[in-house]
């Protein structure tokens, strides 16, 4: 099937078909089957997303946003269609490969940063390392580095019970950056940050975009945030609504442009 | 489509798993700890009842070792005093292989060939099981079967048909189960009964061989025997048909003497005196004295010097009494028979004196009613008066006479005589000194034991007590538990309901971890954490916090046991610690605590390792 397309403006915004992807899916969808109900979460999706960008993902509940999210980042498997991480198809990976894709491919940030409450900063951060095989003394430089990155290399064997949210945010930003991946999946990085903290982290993910060509996916209610993007797409009911450079999209405080009643 | 190449993954050293299982349970120690705990109860309680069951055992075999010369003495004894008992010489051809002493005796008896003596032997093995049986039957069982015969003569009576008959129908209608079937159990009986002359011949020899000895003997005590016994005596069985070899009469004679002497001091505690003094030496109440406190006493060396030294006054006392008893006695029956003379004196005078005073009290009524002038009256009333005075002088001599014969004649305090009060006194009371050291008196006389030997005697005696005592506990204990390591099947129990709360437990605990984690597992698994490793950390985790369990219980189990141990059997559990056994249980309690553990969080850990990294995104 194909998706739905709001007349106003064309579904994939600027496309440029020599710029490499990262990140394709074909027909994308998804169903839960809860009991004797079937809830379809995604009804066929095709998007392309291009190696070092910056990608902003909007839609209200229930529209499917999170679990896009899932199978973009390699958490759970598709019911049909296909999804291809860097031309892998995720669907054809078991799950030691599934496991290596988010270990080396795929940085993940929550909104609930999630650290190892037990562990300090610099261990959080080498954790993926671990994971990825790389010796102790090596994780522990690399991590250090990871944490100069984000500013808290003075902070490195704090406990994340001790450290603000924006320092737990960072030290997240940090671990997921640790086996130099090639896409940054954040789910709601400021959610539950105030604004000033927030616009720090705003900050540090822009620059690992720029400076470290890294494609950064966010799902997020954030204007400043969304300002900050390259391309902004909008989901609802399970398909894709709308993709449309930055440029194409006006975003004021308050309210930006082209978008429904939230 | 580009294939994954997948190496270098999740190649997570161990020591760098542990070193993640062993952050993450400094972080939940509180409920690592409960943990541990219930592990190191369930196999403290497995630990605890092994421990006692080895060091109750190798307390068994240590009593039976040092038992075994009294009960070489109890054998020869009973074996010199009384022919062969049939149930006795069942007992032992069970026991007896081909160098026994014992197959020799049966052999020359019996007048058998070694083949015969396999068939008596192999019968009487094949014979106890069905006995034991039998005795294990209760009174209600055994009426229908048997009738009223017990024992070995039930085999003799089912010979009979018409017996057999009837246990056979009792046997089935009761529901009844041996080791072995019925028809195997009828060949046995046929078996017997082709085997019985045999057995009577042995029996019937050793019968005569027996009297021929004691005729030999002539008479003597068989503990007597033992205790002279010198080479000759051996030589002397064995004439008979009694093998005794070298080691065993060392040993019988020892512990003949030891009987012995022990008897003589049993019999010197029965005489009164020692007792008195005994109480007094130990500030006890007389009725508290009892052959325990009294051979405890002599087996301290102080005790046994202060003993000798009792016997030796009793052996001065007898001599004393035996010069001056007999002397006292006639003193006595010459005071005596002077004290009668003077009793009876005294009533002659004492009537004599009345008389006079009557005669005077007459005259005297007389002279008041005459005239004052009769001459004849005044003069008669003054030799009634003096008459009168005379008799009352005699009688008061004899009496003073007579009160010195009684309480004994002194000058100003000194005695220099003996009255007859105090003799009496003194003689009754050195008779029944005399009765009650007489029966005493040849043991008495001829003691001739040193202080040492005194308290040797008296320390083997305490010794004997004391491990019989043991022994009787261990057997009891035993009972209870359904035999040393054949625990009975409550025990088994036990252990087995024990182990499967802990599980639970456990199981349950890791379930609660699990729950509380579920955001920390989802998002390992985002960082690349594969579901094995996830199932490791959990079994992992387990198996450390099982460790550390396993060691506390096996040490607390270990020192619980051996307390219990303590307790039960006194110092002597402490002695022969089995330690290897003990290290080797302790081993096995561990890795039980290991295993246990393990398998409680397979459950958990499974859950853990199914869980969605998507779960690690907020929830909508």
């Amino acid at each position: 099937m194909n998706e739905t397309v709001s007349p106003a403006a064309s579904p994939h915004g600027k496309q440029d078909a020599q710029r490499p992807v990262i990140i394709r899916t074909r027909n994308l969808k998804k169903s839960y089957r809860m009991g004797q109900v079937v809830t379809e979460a995604l009804r066929g999706i095709d998007i392309e997303l291009y190696r070092g960008e910056f990608i902003c993902v909007m839609g209200p509940s229930g529209s499917g946003k999170s679990t896009f999210f899932n199978m973009v980042g390699g958490l759970d498997s598709p019911t049909s269609g296909r999804v291809f991480i860097d031309e892998v198809d995720v669907a054809q990976l078991n799950a030691v490969e599934l496991a290596f894709l988010r270990c080396r491919k795929i940085g993940y940030i929550f909104q609930t940063y999630n650290l190892v409450q037990y562990m300090t900063a610099l261990e959080n951060v080498t954790v993926p390392m671990a994971f990825a095989g790389v010796s102790g003394d090596d994780a522990r430089n690399r991590g250090m580095e990871m944490l100069k990155l984000v500013s808290l290399a003075d902070r490195w064997f704090h406990k994340p019970i001790e450290m603000s949210g924006g320092q737990q945010q960072r030290t997240a930003i940090a671990r997921s950056m640790a086996n130099n991946p090639a896409v940054l999946l954040c789910d709601e990085p400021t959610g539950n940050l105030d604004l000033r903290t927030g616009a720090e982290i705003h900050r540090i993910l822009k620059g690992l975009n720029t400076d470290h060509k890294v494609t950064i996916i966010c799902a997020t209610h954030d204007h400043r945030l969304i300002d900050m993007a390259d391309r902004i797409m909008w989901i609802r009911d399970g398909m894709v609504e709308r993709i449309a450079d930055r440029s194409e999209v006006k975003v004021q405080t308050g309210a930006i442009g082209g978008e429904e009643n939230e | 489509m580009k294939i994954m190449d997948v190496k270098d993954q999740v190649s997570l050293s161990f020591g760098k798993c542990v070193e993640l299982v062993l952050s993450g349970i400094k972080y939940r120690l509180f409920r690592a700890a409960v943990t541990v705990v219930i592990i190191s109860l369930a196999v403290a309680f497995l630990m605890t009842m092994l421990t006692e069951s080895f060091v109750a055992r190798r307390v068994a075999d240590q009593i039976d070792l040092r038992m075994a010369p009294r009960r070489t003495f109890d054998f020869w004894t009973s074996r010199i005093a009384a022919p062969l008992a049939e149930q006795n010489l069942i007992l032992e051809l069970a026991r007896a292989t081909r160098d026994d002493p014992r197959w020799r005796e049966f052999r020359a008896w019996g007048g058998l060939n070694d083949q015969r003596m396999d068939e008596l032997v192999d019968v009487a093995g094949k014979q106890l099981p069905y006995q034991r049986f039998f005795d294990g039957l209760d009174e209600g069982k055994l009426r229908p079967l048997f009738g009223r015969t017990r024992g070995v003569e039930v085999f003799r009576r089912l010979q009979d048909e018409g017996a057999y008959r009837q246990f056979e129908e009792e046997f089935r209608t009761l529901g009844l189960k041996m080791h072995a079937s019925l028809d195997e159990f009828k060949a046995f009986l046929g078996d017997w009964k082709k085997t019985e002359p045999m057995r009577l011949a042995i029996l019937e020899g050793n019968g005569k061989a027996l009297s021929s000895l004691r005729g030999k003997l002539s008479g003597q005590e068989p503990t007597a025997v033992l205790a002279e016994a010198d080479q000759a005596l051996p030589k002397l069985l064995a004439d008979h048909g009694f093998q005794m070899d070298a080691n065993e009469l060392q040993m019988v004679k020892q512990q003949a003497r030891l009987s012995l002497d022990a008897d003589r001091l049993s019999r010197l505690l029965s005489i009164g005196r020692i007792k008195n003094r005994l109480a007094d030496r130990r500030n006890a109440d007389l009725a508290t004295i009892d052959a325990t406190m009294y051979f405890g006493e002599l087996s301290t060396s102080g005790g046994a010097e202060w003993f000798r030294d009792q016997v030796a006054d009793l052996a001065r006392t007898i001599k004393d009494l035996e010069k001056s008893l007999p002397e006292d006695r006639a003193a006595l029956a010459g005071l005596e028979t002077r004290a009668a003379a003077l009793d009876e004196k005294i009533l002659r005078l004492q009537a004599a004196a009345t008389q006079k005073a009557k005669d005077m009290e007459t005259l005297k009524a007389q002279a008041a009613k005459a005239p004052a002038s009769d001459e004849a009256i005044k003069a008669s009333l003054k030799e009634a008066e003096q008459a009168d005075a005379a008799a009352k002088a005699d009688v008061d001599a004899a009496e003073k006479e007579y009160k010195e014969l009684r309480e004994g004649k002194s000058d100003k305090g000194a005695v220099l005589a003996v009255g007859l009060d105090d003799l009496r006194q003194r003689v009754k009371r050195d008779s029944e000194t005399a009765t009650s050291l007489l029966p005493a008196r040849a043991n008495i006389e001829t003691f001739g034991l040193t202080s040492a030997r005194i308290a040797q005697v008296a320390a083997n005696r305490m010794e004997q007590k004391k491990l019989s005592e043991i022994e009787a506990s261990v057997s009891r204990a035993a009972g209870e538990s359904g035999g040393l390591l054949g625990y009975s099947s409550r025990t088994m129990w036990l252990i087995a309901v024990s182990f499967v709360v802990c599980v639970v437990g456990i199981a349950n605990a890791m379930l609660m971890s699990v729950t509380d984690r579920f955001r920390e597992i989802a998002t390992m698994k985002c960082l690349g954490a594969t579901d094995a490793y996830i199932m490791i950390n959990f079994i992992l985790e387990s198996c450390l916090q099982g460790t550390a369990g396993g060691i506390v219980g096996a040490v607390l189990g270990f020192l619980l046991g051996a307390m219990r141990s303590l307790a039960s059997y006194g110092w002597i559990a402490m002695q022969h610690l089995p330690w290897e056994l003990i290290g080797v249980t302790a081993a096995a309690a561990l890795i039980v605590g290991v295993v246990l553990s393990a398998l409680a969080a397979v459950y958990p850990a499974w859950i853990a390792a199914r869980l969605a990294p998507m779960e690690a995104m907020r929830i909508e």
